[in-house]
């Protein structure tokens, strides 16, 4: 018997305020971890194998049980200010940041960062 | 009522998409309402800068990162006047793979138009392949290998979608016509693979530029008790890229090279280039009658299905026909009876198989095919009908009582049946109840809570038979200078002798949920909530298959004052999966 295992935990917080009756204020904050693992399996390939120079031969070792295994981490802030400098128009800036964390990885890394900052102005008519 | 919606919506967009969820919204309005004007909306503009590093599939999947800096411009405008409303809508993100664009127009009810668009990048994984990577002893020359015609490229796909759409309505009649496509297009990786002499796994970047057309068109009847509608669909695919050319390897003995194993395989290199990855054209076109009848507070309603697909390059169709219906009754006042009836069948060409079988031009068997060299193990030869798995016919009923007890609390109790019926698979039929209890009631003024308990139990559920474990038919190695650690069984005899069926369906199912809100003021609410279900199957031959998943977690909401609001939360989950593996060395 052999099996899989796996875990999420997803924690957010959010914050919305207004400091004054023109300007808003907003944070958002996500936490995402996921852990997955192959359980059971103790197959080891080595011993039946010639292994040729240049080869690497991942799915013929021991390394083959954990070969898909997980373990990765998100952190997200999303975040911005919008403020209604007259009747019709408002000017916003918020920022948006992702940063992934691959601790295990499988088939490739997919550690990376993502920064986009926003500004804009809105007329409403 | 749809085109108020649609500008709510509109407006909803145009602010949360530039990050002001509430600061811009106009004021409430009064109890009598103004006309509304002929034109309002809004236009912004900003640039947004973007820096990105590692794996741009994910980091990025669905941006443009392009360029350091992106300009957008989004402008929306609506109105009414004279019975004429519409809304219009347009956005770019600074580049032609972030677009979206809409239109809607009402005339007096009567004429109402849409015609949308919108794209947006996907960029797609690219696999090494480096794990493919294996050999035996024999030799130095049986090996698993892989190449990667295209290591450095980085895949990404453009979608778009252009619909529109009409409707028509002249008195108690509404004809609706409507036509979309869709497009993909740019690269993405695709794989074959060659047999004898060696596993090859080949990787190339294809070109392709996939368009899918679908056009609707009907008409719908209301009168007092009856809506009866009829809506005819064609739908065409295909794919206008390029396909890879690829010569397969020549087929070898593996280990020796000896020129033995041509009968073994349909095509080799001596075929020259041949296409890979080819999608066939798909024509799907079909026909659906809906029907609903209410009198006083119960309703029939009815839709019955034909469809045909078919692959347009090879001329193979399947057939979809099927009908649903649903009766809800109310019983007095606190009480009421559902009832749902489904079937459908799926049927799919049967196919004759001409297996091409080539002879060897070496060794032993040296001229004959290789049915023809193992003539007491096969038959005469190896062409074959396929009949298809996916031919079925599905039955399902299902009955439901609610209730209402008490005041603000609903209670449904309900009973399902499914059988699934297969023409041609080693599991003939599938039968499956369903019983489950169902629930949410207010726990006085300051809580409310909901419920759901399920349990399923599922004969003869999907699986496949003889997948596992051979029987050990040569407990010694085969001899041989090195001697080989493989045994000189043929593969066909392994598969063969497989003894374990598997699945990954179950026999049982228990699932089971609740949530339970408090509210002890109105500045503050909590929410804690739990799901569990557990599946198993414990009549398979030789093993059992078992998945657990459990998933706890907690919402908070607090308003301090009018200034500012908070909102956290968290959900653990955890599943746990049990099943028979076991696998044949290189798969023969």
């Amino acid at each position: 018997m052999a099996g899989y295992d796996n875990t999420t935990h997803s924690a957010w917080m959010g914050v919305q305020a207004y400091p004054t009756s023109r300007a808003e204020v907003f944070a958002n904050l996500a936490w995402n971890r996921a852990d997955a693992t192959i359980t059971n399996f103790a197959y080891d390939g080595g011993p039946y194998a010639a292994q040729l120079v240049g080869l690497d031969y991942a799915l013929q070792s021991a390394e083959m049980a954990g070969f898909s295994n997980l373990r990765f981490t998100r952190v997200g802030l999303n975040g911005g200010l919008n403020v209604r400098v007259s009747n019709p128009l408002v000017v916003n800036v918020t920022v948006d940041y992702s940063k992934y964390d691959d601790q295990d990885p499988y088939l490739f890394t997919v550690t990376g960062r993502y920064l986009q900052i926003f500004g804009g102005v809105t007329w409403l008519f | 009522m749809r085109s108020r919606c649609t500008f709510v919506v509109a407006a909803a967009v145009a602010i949360i998409g530039l990050g002001q969820p509430l600061a811009a919204q106009p004021p409430a309005p009064s109890s009598a309402p103004p006309p509304p004007p002929a034109a309002q909306g809004i236009v912004s503009i900003g640039g947004a800068g973007v820096s990105t590093d590692g794996y741009q599939g994910r980091v990025a999947e669905y941006q443009v990162t392009d360029r350091d800096a992106l300009a957008s411009l989004k402008a929306l405008i609506w109105g009414e006047k004279n019975g004429f409303r519409y809304d219009l809508s347009a956005f770019t993100g600074g580049d032609a793979r972030n677009q979206n664009y809409a239109a809607y127009v009402d005339i007096k009810r009567v004429l109402k138009a849409h015609v949308t668009y919108r794209s947006l990048p996907h960029r797609l994984d690219h696999d090494p392949l480096d794990y493919l990577d294996a050999g035996a002893s024999a030799g130095g020359t049986f090996i698993v290998q892989h190449d990667d015609t295209d290591p450095t490229a980085a895949y990404e796909m453009r979608y778009g979608d252009l619909e529109s759409g009409v409707d028509i309505t002249l008195k108690n009649i509404t004809f609706f016509l409507g036509h979309e496509r869709q497009t993909r297009g740019g690269t993405h990786q695709v794989m074959t693979v060659a047999h004898c002499a060696t596993c090859h796994t080949v990787a190339f970047t294809k070109k392709y530029q996939e368009v899918t057309e679908t056009l609707t068109a009907g008409a719908r009847l209301t009168m007092s008790a009856l809506t009866a509608e009829y809506t005819f669909a064609n739908r065409d695919y295909e794919d206008r890229g390029a396909n890879p050319l690829y010569q397969y390897d020549n087929a070898v003995q593996p280990a020796t090279l000896q020129n033995i194993f041509l009968n073994r395989v349909q095509y080799d290199d001596a075929n020259g280039l041949m296409p890979v990855s080819v999608d066939p054209s798909i024509r799907k076109y079909s026909n659906t009658l809906r029907a609903r009848l209410s009198v006083a507070d119960a309703s029939l309603t009815g839709t019955f299905t034909q469809a045909h697909t078919e692959n347009t390059d090879q001329n193979l169709a399947y057939d979809y026909t099927g009908g649903f219906t649903r009766l809800f009754v109310p019983l007095g006042t606190r009480m009421s009876l559902k009832a749902d009836f489904r079937r459908y069948t799926l049927d799919n060409d049967s196919v004759f198989v001409d297996v091409v079988e080539q002879t060897t031009p070496e060794g032993l068997s040296a001229g004959k095919t290789y049915t023809q060299a193992f003539p007491a193990a096969f038959p005469a030869t190896f062409d074959f009908v396929r009949n298809s798995s996916m031919n079925r016919t599905p039955t399902e009923f299902g009955v439901e009582l609610g209730a209402r007890p008490a005041a603000r609390t609903f209670l449904r109790f309900g009973y399902g049946w499914q059988a699934i019926e297969r023409e041609y698979y080693e599991v003939e039929k599938t039968t499956t109840n369903t019983l489950y209890v169902a629930g949410r009631s207010a726990l006085g003024k300051h809580a409310n809570t909901r419920f759901r308990v399920q349990f399923e139990d599922t004969k003869d559920p999907f699986l496949y038979e003889r997948a596992a474990i051979p029987a050990v038919l040569q407990p010694f190695p085969s001899p041989g200078t090195p001697a080989s650690p493989l045994t000189g069984l043929q593969y066909y005899t392994m598969y063969q002798s497989r003894q374990a069926d598997l699945t990954s369906f179950p026999t049982t199912s228990l699932f089971i949920e609740g949530l339970l809100t408090a509210t002890p003021n109105d500045r503050l609410a909590i929410t804690g909530h739990y799901r569990w279900r557990d599946s198993q199957n414990d009549d398979l031959n030789f093993s059992e298959w078992g998945r657990t998943t459990s998933s706890p977690g907690i919402d908070v909401w607090f308003a301090a004052d009018e200034k500012w609001a908070l909102t956290a939360g968290y959900v653990f989950q955890k599943e746990t999966l049990d099943t028979l593996f076991s696998t044949l060395a290189f798969s023969g």
